[in-house]
């Protein structure tokens, strides 16, 4: 959890207390359509993980990308 | 660093002050992709190297027009240097399979890179492996249309000396093309790459930033026992060590060989160790696995004394700045000390096993030149034979004595086109004796000397070798910067820092004014720009006959005449001077 929590604080540019479950592109303006890419290409190469084009695009908030990494990767604790 | 820390690092553009930074670079980014994420990675390495990055990016896919069009922004705007990146992968379709697009926008390249007054990088095209065709290579139209589009790259860069080309297929060899492309960016984003690729992409860009504002790294201080050679010297003894055929022996052997390579190429090696020095004899003169031999270095330190003062002596007596020194040390403490004492000097990490010393080696890319002289294949030998001359020193006692013993000639030449390459080289990389540290391209040489000024350079030997074209003056033409026809105006004025201290700069400026009399030129204006390393030069136009103008303190002005009445009494009359 801590390790995904500092990608999204390096990537987002934003502190890593203030990333909560809610986190989401409509109340963060760091997150755009690029930094999604960013996050997703990043979190893959750290989780060693891939997701599918439709299931990253519908991780709409910080806790969906929890999830979603959850059902991927066998290393990652929650 | 990472491509995350890249991209953190890029975010302080916003609030970045150009001014707090060592240099400011204007750069201009030309691809056919997604390159936003790129550019970032370009600007967090530059940053984080003390570097600011003016970026100008041609709108996606919009870099045939705009290449086409005089007015665009691209074209009007004057970079330092332009980075060309296009992408064919073997996964997508291209507008470059269509031969005449390549050859149009070939075309506008050319033009674009005879308007510009800066470098201009292009990136080769990437070679496609993989097809329908599986084993039979050659036999792929794709692959073979690339290889024709990269023949044509290297001849443009072959005819228009501004133009160097990268080899985009040595990053995709190093990487792995599995690891350097990205499927899914391809397709959905037009992003064809891997983050990893963009970082590693950036970091090489701006290793030719690097050499532009003379930031290239000159020297490696290398570290012994562990370093140079496995295990310890004074325990182990000169047989003791591991060199030689065996593992891990032959890894520090080929470690050796690769620096060897580095030290033909122009990057003068040194020894920083603490270690008994007749030990560190006994091993070069008596292991004959030695692929270096301490003729190689150009200054050795084998003492006890602490690794920073050492440094200091290194950097003292090869009279290059510390900033321009990397430090390879096995130690995590040696590292860590001389890295917080000098933060100038670079220090890769280095804790790693043996095998892979010689791979981290050639990952530094802190060596980027533009193109490799002469002078650079000599300079390990020349330094050499430098401290040789030093054992002199030491037993002469005069030093005016020991200047005419050392029976130095200079070849001076003027407007001689086939040197624009060293020439350029030289106001790239020196940083010391260098009274305006104006940077020029092998280009702006040559159009210097089409536009009717004058380029003087001198070559210089004494007895005990050659130093190869060591300094330089750019005087330009009164009428052509403003002045009076009778005036002419001294650009540039620089000198290399191994031949300091010899009166070869007394010598040269006096041939140049007198050259200029004789052209009945009546006065000289010239400036000396303060920087933070060229203090060795500060006092040399006064010490000329030049006089500080009312305009400025930076201005300074010399009567020509005057001075070929009461010439400089500095000049050494032992130097023998042929035209």
């Amino acid at each position: 959890m801590e390790t995904l929590k500092k990608t999204f604080s390096s990537v987002l540019g934003i502190p890593v207390e203030k990333i909560t479950p809610d986190l989401s592109p409509e109340n963060t303006p760091s997150w755009d359509s690029l930094n999604a890419i960013v996050l997703i290409t990043e979190i893959e190469k750290t989780f060693k993980v891939k997701f599918g084009y439709d299931e990253a695009m519908a991780a709409k908030t910080f806790g969906d990308v929890v999830a979603l990494v959850k059902s991927k990767s066998t290393e990652f604790h929650g | 660093m990472k491509f995350l820390d890249y991209l953190v690092e890029s975010r302080k553009l916003v609030t970045a002050k150009r001014e707090d930074f060592g240099a400011t670079v204007s750069i201009n980014l030309i691809t056919n992709f997604t390159d936003t994420i790129l550019q970032q990675a370009l600007v967090g390495v530059a940053l984080s190297q003390n570097v600011y990055p003016d970026v100008h990016v041609v709108p996606y896919k919009q870099y045939h027009l705009h290449l086409k069009d005089p007015k665009s922004d691209l074209r009007r705007r004057s970079a330092d240097i332009t980075f060309i990146f296009f992408d064919v992968n073997p996964f997508k379709d291209s507008e470059f399979l269509s031969r005449a697009h390549f050859e149009e926008v070939l075309a506008d390249i050319e033009q674009y890179v005879k308007d510009s007054k800066g470098m201009v990088v292009v990136n080769s095209f990437i070679a496609s492996y993989q097809s329908a065709y599986g084993n039979l290579v050659a036999e792929n139209p794709k692959f073979a249309l690339i290889h024709e589009y990269n023949k044509k790259l290297d001849a443009l860069s072959a005819t228009n000396p501004n133009v160097t080309v990268f080899d985009t297929n040595r990053l995709v060899h190093i990487l792995g093309e599995s690891n350097a492309f990205d499927l899914r960016g391809i397709y959905a984003f037009d992003i064809p790459f891997t983050n990893d690729f963009m970082a590693l992409m950036a970091e090489e860009w701006f290793a030719y930033i690097r050499a532009l504002i003379g930031g290239v790294k000159k020297c490696i201080v290398l570290d012994l026992d562990n370093t140079l050679w496995g295990g310890v010297v004074g325990e182990l003894g000169p047989l003791g060590i591991a060199l030689g055929p065996d593992y891990p022996g032959n890894a520090f052997v080929n470690f050796q060989r690769a620096l060897l390579d580095f030290c033909n190429r122009g990057i003068i090696l040194a020894i920083n160790s603490k270690n008994n020095p007749a030990d560190v004899a006994e091993a070069f003169e008596k292991n004959h696995y030695f692929v270096l031999g301490e003729k190689n270095f150009s200054a050795i330190r084998t003492n006890w004394d602490d690794k920073i003062a050492n440094m200091k002596s290194i950097a003292e007596e090869l009279n290059i700045g510390l900033d321009s020194m990397v430090f390879i040390d096995d130690d995590p403490l040696h590292r860590a000390m001389v890295a917080a004492a000098l933060p100038e000097v670079t220090v890769p990490d280095w804790s790693m096993p043996p095998e892979e010393y010689t791979r981290a080696l050639y990952g530094l890319n802190l060596f980027h030149q533009f193109s490799l002289t002469d002078e650079d294949r000599e300079k390990g030998r020349m330094y050499a034979e430098e401290r040789q001359r030093k054992n002199v020193r030491e037993r002469a006692v005069d030093v005016n004595d020991y200047i005419a013993s050392l029976g130095i000639t200079m070849t001076i030449s003027m407007n001689d086109e086939t040197l624009s390459p060293r020439l350029a080289q030289m106001t790239q990389k020196t940083n010391q004796f260098n009274l305006t540290t104006q940077r020029y391209g092998e280009h702006d040489i040559r159009k210097f000397l089409a536009d009717d000024n004058l380029a003087f350079s001198g070559k210089v030997d004494d007895k005990f070798g050659d130093y190869g074209t060591v300094i330089l003056a750019i005087v330009k033409n009164g009428a052509g910067v403003g002045l009076k026809k009778d005036e002419a105006a001294l650009d540039s004025f620089l000198m290399s820092c191994r031949v300091m201290g010899r009166g070869i700069e007394c010598a040269f400026i006096d041939h140049v004014i007198r050259e200029l009399h004789a052209r009945e030129v009546k006065k000289l204006h010239a400036k000396f720009i303060p920087t933070a390393k060229n203090d060795p030069a500060k006092n040399f136009l006064h010490e000329h006959g030049f006089s500080q103008t009312p305009k400025g303190n930076d201005d300074y002005i010399l009567d020509i005449e005057t001075y070929i009445a009461h010439p400089c009494e500095k000049v050494n009359k032992a130097i023998i001077i042929t035209p």
